[in-house]
């Protein structure tokens, strides 16, 4: 048998699981939907601003939290990247330790950390920096807190590996040649590690776009996202062609998204030869 | 352009002492190698000049000026890097023109510049060529013209010669020794392989476990090593015990080898008592096969040929209890057991002392 076939074969089982268990019922639905009632539901979310502003909201609640998780993880990363202390273990454990848990948990987590009653607001009660409790929870802030914490994780890993592809040399060479850590960090690291701050932001921001659990938990029943908009279509209004076009809406502005971050930067990312040193 | 002066440097790592009370001084415009094995030190010095670590003791000097606390972006030392450390998203260009755009020197003068040092090391038309671009030995020019570029007061070289195959080690070789003469720039070489230092400085230092072993021309450390260490390290191949004889006749004194006797020259042997247990050491290609027998010529026979090239390099047993290795300049095919009579050149014989 040649290669060819092999791998073909090899890769056929996670290929046939995804049509039949994806592929087909997404596309069943995308039809049921254009079936029963043409392409109204289409039209309806793009001309109600009620569904225009869950667009919106799930735009920048991901856009902040990627955007935050870049400026927290990126450090970290780096630092993981050039330590040779053990500690660097210990990092990636800590790191990965999240994952152990689930979003559910890690919710409630920050439901008791930022209730009315929860310990923040005790504390700042306690030294007196605020006289009333603050409203923490059920609001965007904590959708925003609790998905940084989701994504974090991701972020720093995938910065990680683009960092640790780089030649800590290629940083002494431009220290030698006259440039302060700040003027290495932008002429050299930072246009270096491009391709992973992009492959992880735009993974990280899919993940924001689409996520349930932290929306519904820590931004309560006023707070909408696409994903709870589904969910609340289907087990709500049982509107099942209001719920298939949202999914579809929503699929469809992130592969734009995603499109317009590939093109915008496979310039540069070939020149860069994919993010490998020469 | 400048004088380098390090004095009694120590780098420990936990407890571990990779540099060990290091003085060196090295003259303007002089050319030194650190030669010396894996994690004999020699590049923690290099990083330490480069300011890239800090000596846990000991000062460094570069044109009289004490380093100190000074960051490597502020000393104006060059370094280039065994593995080039070519910025890859930057252009030849680009990369050489990095130190010199830092300096915000007008753009007309970094482009002449840069064309300056491009045609010095024949570089010049390959500027917008990015790195991945480029073959290896390009790759290695565009790193010495970038930390050339700048004209760094120092001049740091990590194994320049490594990574390159034998025609572009030589091409290399002439090519590095030109443009540090023409350029009159302090350098400091670091390197594991003793034909480098010995054909790129004007002073080698042998180096082992941090500490300096010898100091002297590339022409004494190759032909003269101060100990059986260096010799071996320095490539000598021939090994053999004895006993020191009694007092110089005619500037030569008798060593007996496996109750044979060898004579050296009395200067090789200076210092050493009679009596004395010694190791005579010679390179393979400095003893000759003969056909007749006579002084310093021993009896022994064929044990394994390998034919590289020029030479071809013999094994023969039974001359002493060691085995030795010359080297005859033709081929020579293999016939085990063939008896072979060796000369042993007594002004080719280093002489060591062995330690009771």
């Amino acid at each position: 048998m040649d290669r060819k076939r092999q791998a073909f074969l090899l890769a056929l089982p996670a290929s046939l699981a995804l049509l039949v268990f994806f592929i087909i019922p997404m596309v069943y639905i995308l039809f049921k939907t254009i079936a029963e009632n043409g392409f109204s539901d289409f039209v309806d979310f793009f001309t109600d601003p009620f569904y225009l502003d869950i667009l919106w909201t799930t735009v920048r609640v991901s856009l902040i939290s990627t955007a935050v998780s870049l400026v927290l993880g990126y450090p970290t990363a780096y630092f993981m990247a050039r330590t040779k202390s053990r500690m660097k273990k210990v990092m990636i454990i800590i790191i990965l330790f999240p994952f152990l848990v689930s979003a559910v948990v890690r919710s409630y987590g920050w439901m008791v950390l930022l209730g009315t009653k929860g310990i923040v607001n005790q504390f700042l009660l306690g030294i007196g920096l605020i006289s009333e409790p603050l409203k923490m929870l059920n609001t965007e802030f904590a959708v925003i807190i609790g998905m940084i914490h989701l994504l974090i994780p991701y972020m720093v890993l995938g910065l990680l590996g683009v960092l640790q592809s780089i030649d800590p040399n290629v940083e002494y060479a431009a220290y030698s040649l006259g440039a302060n850590p700040l003027q290495t960090f932008a002429k050299v690291v930072f246009p270096l590690s491009t391709p992973g701050i992009i492959s992880s932001c735009v993974l990280v921001f899919t993940m924001s776009m689409t996520s349930y659990v932290t929306p519904k938990l820590l931004g309560g029943s006023k707070f909408r996202m696409m994903a709870t908009m589904v969910v609340q279509e289907i087990n709500v209004s049982f509107d099942w062609g209001a719920a298939a076009a949202i999914s579809y809406i929503l699929l469809a502005v992130i592969l734009v998204i995603q499109l317009i971050v590939t093109l915008s930067t496979s310039k540069y990312m070939k020149r860069m030869g994919g993010g490998k040193n020469a | 352009m400048a004088t380098l002066a390090l004095k009694n440097i120590t780098k420990r790592f936990g407890d571990f002492t990779a540099v060990k009370d290091f003085n060196l001084t090295v003259e303007d415009g002089e050319m030194i190698a650190l030669l010396g094995g894996s994690g004999c030190g020699k590049t923690t010095t290099l990083r330490m000049i480069a300011g890239f670590t800090e000596p846990t003791e000991g000062s460094i000097f570069v044109a009289g000026k004490e380093m100190g606390k000074i960051p490597p972006y502020k000393r104006n030392v060059g370094i280039f890097f065994q593995n080039y450390a070519l910025f890859p998203h930057m252009t030849v260009f680009e990369n050489v023109a990095f130190g010199l755009k830092l300096q915000k020197l007008p753009k007309a003068e970094i482009e002449q510049r840069v064309s300056e040092i491009l045609n010095l090391v024949k570089l010049y038309g390959l500027e917008k060529r990015y790195p991945r671009e480029l073959s290896g030995g390009q790759q290695q020019r565009v790193a010495l013209a970038r930390a050339l570029v700048t004209r760094p007061s120092i001049l740091l070289l990590d194994e320049p010669l490594s990574n390159l195959d034998a025609k572009l080690r030589v091409e290399m070789q002439v090519e590095i020794k030109r443009i540090q003469k023409e350029l009159a720039i302090t350098t400091i070489i670091v390197t594991h392989d003793h034909e480098e230092a010995v054909s790129l400085a004007d002073r080698v230092i042998v180096m082992n476990a941090g500490q300096i072993l010898q100091v002297g021309s590339p022409y004494e450390i190759f032909d003269k090593p101060n100990s059986e260490f260096i010799a071996d390290f320095m490539g000598f191949s021939t090994f053999v015990k004895g006993t020191m004889g009694g007092e110089a006749r005619d500037g030569k004194r008798p060593v007996t080898c496996s109750g044979k006797t060898i004579l050296v020259s009395a200067e090789a042997a200076e210092g050493i008592e009679p009596g004395s247990s010694v190791t005579l050491a010679t390179r393979s290609e400095h003893m000759e096969l003969v056909k007749e027998a006579g002084e310093n010529v021993v009896e022994g026979t064929m044990q394994a040929a390998t034919y590289k090239g020029h030479t071809t390099r013999l094994e023969v047993a039974g001359c002493f209890d060691e085995v030795i290795y010359p080297a005859a300049d033709e081929y020579i095919e293999l016939e085990a057991g063939k008896p072979l009579l060796v000369h042993l050149p007594v002004d080719r014989l280093c002489v060591y002392k062995n330690n009771a």
